[in-house]
């Protein structure tokens, strides 16, 4: 049944659609009849007439239900049709059945995209499911590296959607375009659109695909612009015409202009071409990038803290590499974990590494995006059924060099005498001393304590008129992070993530757990509390509850959602399927509240010194012959900050949202091998 | 709160269940979803238009042959056009065999 109603609607599609190679094609409609395109054979096929076509021409009225109308797909690639060649025999051995090549290699469709190496795997798995691609595991890896190689991002390109990769939870996507995200972002995030880049024809295509395979998507997001609010809309008074007009204008009936899928993939094939200057000099430059070494890593994991340690990349053939992870955490626990990664297309690493002895579930995939300097991983490493378990993590190159790349406790109260700080870095030389350190304005670097080369502690005095915020701690010829942190006390502590996400599960489908930490803030230069300039200072321990959430009469999801460990913030949520106990058989689905409770001892900040206000000049009368003279006024010297003198024992509450919502039943990014 | 006075019971039992919280606590109104979540058709799959989960299926599993095979969900729910036809076979009645249903792997 399944592949017959997909031929069907592949055929079907193809003879609707204007411009297809079945016949609508301008340049094919000249006669005498042309042979079809799609029996030629390769080098007598004139140029395809996709590319002749005036952009966004419309033939027919077939069009006007598909918006714009989709390009057809080639019988053979037009040779001047700039592509990417296909090199790979196994490409070449396993696609060929479908995707016709010509003389330069070029082969329809895979030559006109490029992706990340999962918008490569998704279309890979989508041939083993829907198209009957025949292909061993092995084999299939293989294809996948080499598309994601020879067919992938540039840096900046893979950039734009790492998030995606890094299968990031929260992440908002809501100030990307509108019209991209009402026609893309009600399916899948928008990660998947912005991790590839195609020609224009190669765009329309994809539209093509979506219609073909998921004909709802036409309605719910392509067409656009036909969502009114009807409150207004008065059906009695309209006649029985104008009343069929109206339903028909809904309906979209007649309505032949661009769709606004159409909209977003012109703008798509201008922002996210195939061929980019960057793309070119990739081409000319490419090499293998080194990178093997050791690598210092610094990083955050929310729920766990602040962690540093190292990285050991060993090559093991072209653009692969073992890994071997030591890391310390600030509670005190450390991991070592080893794995191996490939670095696809010289910048995005891909990796999965695991503790000695541990299952194999419990690796953490590792996405991390190279700059240009080759010097500096940046990416997440994460696991859970979701990847929602994970870590930022930044890495530097040890290449012996000095460098200061993080500060452990680096949130300083002012005025404070005798402060430690712990320095993470590389390359601390053995005759460190204080002078060579230098902190700003108002903080005096007293002591420094070197443990090892990675290893400083520094002893700081803050004087009380030091200015607050951060501030660049910066190492002889290095200037070193912003993250040496100045505030005079903790206004509030917030809950982070604020809006929480988990699914439940455990039954049929993978739970979806989420956790939390408190972060102590303070108000910032414009002295308001929850404004945009607040600074974050440090992760404390707090107490953890949950807390119901009123958004209905007899709201309880509080007493089904899960549970909250009081110490660490781990949610965990309950089971996933209808609740027999609960109202309306519903699933333990909810909103709630996460609260934190934390006392810290503080400085009580003293009042603000009064403003006096300067006396207003007198305003010159204009009547009068003579300037008036006035005074000049001089204003009042600012009085200094007062210095806080009295210290106290604070509690600190604070609210989160947690939303704990129903599974997801598909997962895209996981294929069984066996049971296929 | 203090402007607005409750006046029915609904609203009165909101109001009290409120203010039972911390007064002084700064509490986050739920800002952007989370990604993954999808809000722009009604009601969503993951959050209901007011991005909370009042307002889905309840139980969920009510709904999910319709889904399945309306192909409303193709990125959420097995679709029954294209990829998963046979996805719902090994189940009869979703609210009470929902945990024969198989997770779907692409």
């Amino acid at each position: 049944m399944q592949p017959i109603a997909v031929a069907f609607l592949l055929v079907a599609f193809a003879v609707l659609t204007p411009g297809s190679a079945f016949g609508l094609t301008p340049a094919l409609q000249q006669p005498p009849a042309v042979a079809p395109a799609a029996v030629a054979p390769a080098a007598a096929t004139p140029p395809a007439a996709t590319d002749a076509r005036p952009e966004g021409a419309e033939s027919g009225r077939r069009g006007g239900r598909r918006g714009a109308g989709a390009p057809a797909v080639e019988a053979v690639p037009d040779p001047n049709r700039r592509g990417v060649p296909v090199t790979n025999e196994l490409i070449g051995k396993h696609c060929i059945g479908c995707h016709a090549r010509n003389e330069k290699g070029h082969m329809t469709r895979i030559s006109y995209e490029r992706k990340s190496p999962e918008g490569w795997e998704l279309t890979l798995k989508r041939m083993l499911r829907q198209h009957h691609l025949q292909v061993s595991q092995d084999e299939a890896r293989q294809m996948l590296a080499y598309l994601a190689n020879e067919h992938g991002l540039t840096r900046s390109e893979a950039a734009r959607g790492i998030y995606e990769s890094e299968r990031r939870v929260h992440w908002s996507e809501a100030s990307a375009d509108q019209e991209l995200r009402e026609s893309c972002g009600g399916c899948h995030s928008l990660g998947r659109v912005l991790s590839q880049q195609r020609d224009a024809t190669e765009w329309k295509l994809l539209k093509a695909m979506h219609l073909a395979f998921f004909p709802l998507a036409r309605s719910q997001a392509f067409r656009g612009g036909q969502r009114r609010d009807n409150s207004s809309v008065n059906f009695e008074a309209m006649s029985d015409a104008e009343r069929e007009e109206f339903i028909a204008r809904m309906r979209g009936e007649g309505d032949t202009g661009p769709d606004r899928a159409d909209r977003v993939l012109d703008a798509l094939a201008k922002s996210q071409d195939l061929m980019t200057p960057e793309w070119d000099a990739w081409q000319i430059e490419r090499r293998e990038v080194p990178l093997a070494g050791r690598w210092s890593v610094a990083g955050h994991e929310v729920g766990k803290g602040d962690f540093t340690g190292h990285v050991i990349f060993e090559r093991t053939a072209t653009d692969s590499f073992t890994s071997r992870w030591v890391l310390s955490y600030a509670d005190g626990t450390s991991a070592e974990r080893t794995g191996r990664g490939v670095l696809y297309a010289g910048y995005s690493w891909r990796g999965r590494s695991q503790s000695a002895g541990a299952d194999e579930a419990d690796a953490a995939k590792e996405v991390l995006l190279l700059d240009d300097t080759w010097n500096r991983l940046e990416g997440r490493v994460f696991h859970g059924a979701f990847g929602e378990i994970g870590a930022d993590v930044k890495l530097r190159r040890a290449d012996g060099s000095m460098a200061l790349l993080a500060l452990k406790n680096g949130a300083v109260e002012v005025p404070c005498q005798g402060r430690v700080v712990e320095l993470f870095g590389q390359g601390f030389p053995a005759d460190l001393k204080a002078e060579d350190f230098h902190a700003g304005r108002g903080v005096k670097v007293r002591a420094v304590e070197r443990r090892d080369a990675t290893c400083v502690l520094l002893t700081l005095d803050t004087e009380p008129t030091a200015d607050l915020g951060p501030r660049r701690l910066s190492l002889r010829t290095d200037p070193g992070p912003r993250a040496l942190v100045l505030y005079d006390t903790v206004d509030y502590i917030r809950v982070e993530p604020g809006d929480g996400f988990s699914r439940v599960g455990g039954v049929a489908l993978p739970k979806q757990f989420e956790r939390f930490e408190a972060r102590a803030m303070h108000r910032g230069p414009d002295k308001k509390l929850w404004t945009a300039d607040d600074v974050p200072l440090f992760t404390l321990p707090a107490r953890w509850k949950l807390e119901e959430m009123p958004v209905s009469e007899f709201d309880d999801d509080v007493k089904w959602v899960g549970t909250i460990a009081a110490d660490t913030g781990v949610f965990t949520p309950n089971i996933d399927g209808p609740n027999k106990e609960r109202r309306y058989f519903s699933n333990n689905i909810g909103d709630v509240y996460v609260r934190a409770e934390a006392e810290l001892d503080v400085w009580v900040r003293p009042p603000e010194p009064k403003v006096v206000a300067a006396p207003k000049a007198a305003a010159p009368d204009a009547a009068a012959a003579k300037p008036v003279e006035t005074a000049p006024v001089v204003a009042a010297p600012p009085a200094p900050p007062a210095v806080p003198t009295v210290r106290e024992k604070k509690l600190f509450r604070a609210r989160g949202h947690l939303l704990v919502t129903v599974p997801i039943y598909v997962q895209w990014d996981r294929y069984d091998w066996d049971s296929r | 709160m203090s402007q607005i006075v409750p006046i029915n019971r609904k609203a009165r039992r909101i109001a009290a269940s409120f203010t039972a919280s911390f007064g002084d606590a700064h509490a986050l109104a739920p800002q952007d979803p989370p990604l993954g979540c999808t809000t722009i058709f009604a009601p969503g799959w993951e959050v209901d238009s007011d991005g909370g989960t009042s307002n889905l299926c309840t139980p969920i599993e009510r709904d999910l042959y319709d889904c399945h095979h309306s192909c409303y969900w193709p990125a959420q729910v097995p679709d029954a056009l294209t990829n998963s036809a046979n996805w719902s076979q090994s189940c009869g009645a979703p609210v009470n065999d929902w945990s024969n249903i198989d997770l779907v792997f692409p």
